[in-house]
């Protein structure tokens, strides 16, 4: 074959290949962009509201008062941080750029500029222990 | 001033390329041993294991720490000591080449997400954080790279292990396979490192409940700061890729070769201002 027609065939092969990896792209762009919502997550926790005032778990943060209980994701909605609660202050902080939140999960001081997410939570018959969803 | 042009000379012909490729031998083979004791369902846990209970542990896990950093940082001496040549390499070389920087910085960097403890996991969460703030394209790049909170760290550790490996060698392919560093020319480097690691521990945070004040990866730690003031996605993306697009351009013999330079210089500077404040700026 002589070498300028097989360079015309190699370059028009790699155009091929160009447009067949772009066309592949719109498929995985999809896939990857769908996000499968998560399953509620049902946490049984030993909790007795009118003995404790609050519990810290790995993802959120159990409090309660004579009149409700109550629980806070414990990732700040900055950046996702987990966020600490600072008993003697009453406040949740963020170690990683100091966001501060209130017990009630509003923002006291930046950069987050949103509120926590709350999780619902049910007071079990036994009514030592509750349940919290985590959704 | 004879001292510094006798330091600038010593610098430049210094092997800085050999001992960075020396320092990847050591961070592949001790992070392939690290790797069968890493358990990716309990991340922190396994991390913590090795260096408590695995006979050697500690020490394979601080060869894999240590000599990945010595990789990255002796690459980063290479290239500022071989600047000159650096216009001899062709375009599509030079890109190749700058490209590796942030890939090796993704290996490092997942690296420490891997061990799980406090600042692994914020740094982790920060990062996705950042990629999710991309418009339009945040959600795909999240569930591409990262999606701690979805999968855990399931992608992370793939990238970490195949991907970003893959990714370096084939950029970095064209101009290695010119050099052969045999290891035992560089017995000196490889006794030196190996003797830092048995007597020094990486890092891993105690499993303390509430840490107050998280300081990331040093190499992090101006982009963290950055995150207090203004956008994710300028102060994740857009900020580090300007470095990255100045690196692209820069060459001696570059139109505005002088203008590049100070503005790289700039960058630099206030990434280390930034990383100054994010360390003692705080209390
Ligand atoms: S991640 Fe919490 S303040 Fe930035």
């Amino acid at each position: 074959m002589k070498p300028i027609a097989y360079k015309k065939k190699r370059s028009e092969r790699r155009s091929i290949l160009l447009i067949g990896c772009i066309l592949l792209f719109y498929p995985v762009y999809q896939f990857l962009s769908h996000r499968i919502p998560k399953k509620p997550e049902r946490i049984e926790l030993p909790f007795n509201p009118t003995s404790t005032t609050f519990l810290i778990q790995d993802r959120f943060i159990v409090f309660s008062n004579p009149t409700k209980t109550w629980a806070l994701s414990r990732k700040c909605t900055h950046l996702g941080c987990k966020l600490n609660y600072r008993e003697k202050e009453d406040y949740l902080e963020c170690p990683c750029h100091q966001s501060r939140f209130s017990t009630s999960g509003k923002v006291l001081r930046g950069p987050a500029d949103k509120q926590l997410k709350h999780y619902k939570v049910t007071r079990n018959l036994d009514k030592e222990s509750i349940t919290v969803i985590i959704t | 001033m004879t001292i510094i042009r006798t330091s600038v000379r010593t610098f430049k012909i210094l092997p800085w390329g050999s001992w960075s490729l020396v320092s990847l031998y050591l961070s592949l083979f001790s992070g392939v041993i690290v790797g069968l004791q890493y358990n990716l369902q309990a991340p922190y846990y396994s991390s913590a294991s090795l260096d408590l209970t695995v006979p050697f542990g500690m020490f394979f896990r601080s060869l894999h720490f240590y000599s990945s950093q010595l990789f990255f940082l002796f690459g980063v001496a290479h290239y500022i000591a071989i600047y000159d040549k650096v216009s001899e390499l062709s375009t599509e070389q030079r890109i190749y080449l700058v490209l590796t920087l942030p890939v090796a910085l993704l290996l490092l960097f997942t690296g420490y997400v891997l061990r799980a403890d406090t600042t692994g996991f914020s740094a982790g969460m920060i990062a996705e954080s950042i990629v999710v703030s991309v418009p339009i394209f945040g959600t795909f790049l999240n569930n591409l790279l990262f999606s701690i909170e979805a999968n855990g760290l399931q992608r992370v550790y793939l990238h970490h292990v195949i991907t970003f490996d893959i990714l370096f060698l084939i950029l970095a392919w064209q101009h290695l396979r010119k050099y052969t560093v045999p290891p035992h020319n560089h017995l000196l480097l490889l006794g030196l490192t190996v003797l830092f690691c048995s007597v020094v521990a990486a890092p891993l945070d105690p499993d303390t409940l509430g840490q107050l004040y998280i300081t990331g990866p040093w190499f992090f730690l101006g982009l963290q700061e950055l995150l207090r003031y203004i956008h994710p996605f300028i102060a994740g993306v857009i900020t580090p890729m300007a470095l990255v697009f100045m690196l692209l351009l820069l060459r001696r013999d570059a139109r505005n070769c002088k203008l590049l330079l100070n503005l790289t210089l700039i960058w630099l500077t206030s990434y280390g201002v930034l990383t100054y404040l994010a360390l003692y700026g705080h209390g």
